[in-house]
C-alpha cells in the first residue's frame, strides 16, 4: 500500500524557468516549461512509473509573445527528451541527472545549442 | 519605456511614494502597469498573489506572459494596432477573458484597461478581477448569460419547428378538405340544404385559417426577441470569452487548458453569442467528463478546411459510451444526473444554422474530440 501510494505521489508538476543567458542577463520567468513527470526519491525520472502511463508525462511550453505549445516526454537511448508541437516539432534533450528545486538544468536542442533553466517549483 | 522615469512621475502625481505604495497595496483587484509595447512597469501586491510572481521577477517582462494562447502571441499585435489606428477595442470597455497563473493553470478574469500619459509617454493600467470564485454574477457575465439564455430559446426553435410544422399541417389539411367539400356541394344546382352545408364548411374553413394564423403568431412571438445577427467576428475573441465563462467555477478541478488556433482562419461569419453557446456547452461537457480522470487536459484547436474553419475540443475524460453515441445529438439524451440533455442538440441546431457540421470521435488519449465547422470570413487575397 505504501509503495503504491508512493508511486501515485511520484507524479510531479515541475516548472522550469529560463536562467541567465546573453539575451536575458537576469533570466526570464516569462519563458518556461511545465513538465508532468514521475520522480523517484533522488529526483530522477521514474522509468517504471513512466512506462506504466507514458501519456501522463506531458510538456507545456509557455513563452512570452509566442503560442503555447504542448507535447510529451520521450525516452531516448541515452536519456530523456521533451517533444512539443509548435510551428515545427521541437525536441529538447534534458542534460543531467536529477530534477531538484532551485537547481539548474540544461536543455539541448537538435542543433546542439544549450539553454539553461532553473527549476522554479516542484509540486 | 523606462520604469525609472514612470514611477517617479507617478509619485509626483500622487503626492508621495508612500501614498502611491499604499494605493497599490490596497487596491483589491490586481493592478498592472505596462508601457506602450507591453513591458511590465509595475505589479501590485494583489497581482503578485493572483498570478504567483513577485514584482521584481516580472518587471521588464512582456505582459503577454500572463496570458494563455491565443492572446499570448497576439497581444503585441493588439498594442501595435492601437498605436497605429487609435481604435479602442478594450480600453475603457473592459472584457471577460482568461489569465494564466505561474503554476500553468488558467482562470477567468474581468479586465479593465485605462490609458494615461505620464512624462509624455503612454502607459496602460490594467485592473484585473478574478471571477473564478465569484459568488454573485458580475454584470458583464450576467449580460452574456442572459444573451445565452436567449439563444437557448431560439435554438429550441429548431427542435420545435418540426412539431409546429406538423401542427400547422392539421388546419391546412382541414381547410383543403372543407373547401373541396364546399366546391362539390355548390356544383350543379344546389338545394337549400346543400347551400347550408356549404356555408358551414366555409365557416369551418375560416375557423381553421384563424387557428393556422394563431400557430404562426405563436412561432413569431417565440422568436420575437431572438433574431440572430451574423457578423464578421474574431474566433480568438469568441473563444477567449467562452473559455473564461466555461472556467467560472471550474478552477478547483485543475483542468489544463491549451488553445491552439490557426491564425489564418481567425475571421468567421457567425452570430457571436450563438457560437459562444456552442463552445460553452462543449467546454463544460469536456470539463465534467474529466472530473474523475487522473489527466485533465482540454485542448481547443482550429484549422482551416477550404472555406470553413474546423474547431475541435478534445478532453481526456471518460469518453462516450457505445449505447449513448448514436443518439448523442438528439434532445433529452443525457448521461448526467442533472441537466435536460438539450445542450448538444442546441449545439447541432446552431452549427447547422451556420451551414456547418458537428460530430465527435474518440480521442487518442481515451477521451472524446468534438469537432464543428463554421464559415470563414477571410478575404481572399
Amino acid at each position: 500500500m505504501t509503495a503504491h501510494r508512493g508511486r501515485m505521489n511520484a507524479w510531479k508538476s515541475i516548472r522550469l524557468e529560463l536562467d541567465r543567458t546573453d539575451d536575458f542577463p537576469t533570466g526570464s520567468v516569462g519563458r518556461a516549461f511545465l513538465l508532468r513527470v514521475p520522480l523517484d526519491d533522488e529526483g530522477r525520472i521514474d522509468e517504471a512509473a513512466f512506462a506504466n502511463s507514458p501519456h501522463r508525462a506531458t510538456i507545456r511550453r509557455h513563452w512570452s509573445s509566442e503560442p503555447d505549445e504542448s507535447g510529451h516526454l520521450e525516452r531516448l537511448e541515452d536519456g530523456w527528451a521533451m517533444r512539443s508541437n509548435g510551428k515545427a516539432d521541437r525536441m529538447l534533450k534534458l542534460a543531467g541527472e536529477g530534477l531538484r528545486l532551485g537547481e539548474r538544468i540544461v536543455l539541448v536542442d537538435t542543433t546542439g545549442a544549450a539553454l539553461p533553466f532553473r527549476i522554479a517549483s516542484i509540486r | 519605456m523606462d520604469r525609472n522615469r514612470v514611477i517617479p512621475a507617478m509619485i509626483e502625481a500622487t503626492g508621495t511614494e508612500a501614498h502611491l505604495r499604499s494605493i497599490l497595496a490596497t487596491v483589491p483587484d490586481a493592478m498592472i502597469l505596462i508601457d506602450e509595447i507591453g513591458t511590465i512597469l509595475s505589479f501590485s501586491a494583489a497581482a503578485e498573489k493572483m498570478f504567483g510572481y513577485a514584482e521584481r521577477e516580472v518587471v521588464g517582462e512582456n505582459v503577454s506572459m500572463l496570458m494563455p494562447s491565443p492572446d499570448r502571441e497576439r497581444h503585441d499585435g493588439y498594442l501595435r494596432n492601437y498605436r497605429k489606428t487609435g481604435v479602442r477595442k478594450i480600453i475603457g470597455i473592459g472584457r471577460v477573458t482568461t489569465a494564466r497563473h505561474r503554476d500553468g493553470s488558467t482562470f477567468p478574469i474581468e479586465l479593465s484597461i485605462g490609458e494615461a500619459r505620464i512624462d509624455g509617454q503612454r502607459i496602460f493600467t490594467g485592473f484585473i478581477h478574478d471571477v473564478t470564485q465569484r459568488q454573485q454574477t458580475e454584470l458583464r457575465l450576467q449580460d452574456l448569460q442572459s444573451e445565452l439564455a436567449h439563444v437557448g430559446r431560439v435554438s429550441e426553435m429548431g427542435t420545435l419547428a418540426s412539431s409546429l410544422a406538423h401542427e400547422l399541417n392539421q388546419p391546412l389539411t382541414a381547410i383543403a378538405n372543407y373547401c373541396e367539400g364546399a366546391a362539390g356541394l355548390l356544383a350543379g344546382s344546389p338545394d337549400q340544404e346543400a347551400l347550408e352545408m356549404a356555408r358551414e364548411a366555409l365557416q369551418e374553413t375560416a375557423v381553421q385559417a384563424i387557428r393556422a394564423g394563431e400557430i404562426v403568431r405563436r412561432m413569431r412571438d417565440f422568436l420575437r426577441h431572438g433574431e440572430t445577427e451574423h457578423r464578421v467576428e474574431s474566433l480568438a475573441r469568441i473563444m477567449s470569452e467562452a473559455n473564461a465563462l466555461a472556467l467560472v467555477g471550474a478552477g478547483e478541478h485543475g483542468v489544463d487548458v491549451q488553445v491552439n488556433l490557426d491564425p489564418v482562419g481567425d475571421l468567421v461569419f457567425v452570430d457571436r453569442v450563438q457560437i459562444q453557446q456552442v463552445l460553452l456547452n462543449l467546454i463544460r461537457n469536456a470539463i465534467e467528463a474529466m472530473i474523475d480522470s487522473p489527466v485533465k487536459n482540454l485542448t481547443i484547436a482550429s484549422h482551416v478546411e477550404g472555406d470553413m474553419v474546423s474547431v475541435s475540443i478534445e478532453d481526456t475524460g471518460s469518453g462516450v459510451s457505445d449505447t449513448l453515441a448514436p443518439q448523442l445529438f438528439q434532445p433529452f439524451i443525457t448521461s448526467k444526473q442533472k441537466g435536460m440533455g438539450v445542450g448538444l442538440s442546441i449545439c447541432r441546431t446552431i452549427v447547422e444554422a451556420h451551414g456547418g457540421r458537428i460530430g465527435f470521435e474518440p480521442a487518442a488519449g481515451g477521451g472524446t474530440t468534438f469537432r464543428f465547422t463554421l464559415p470563414t470570413a477571410e478575404v481572399e487575397e
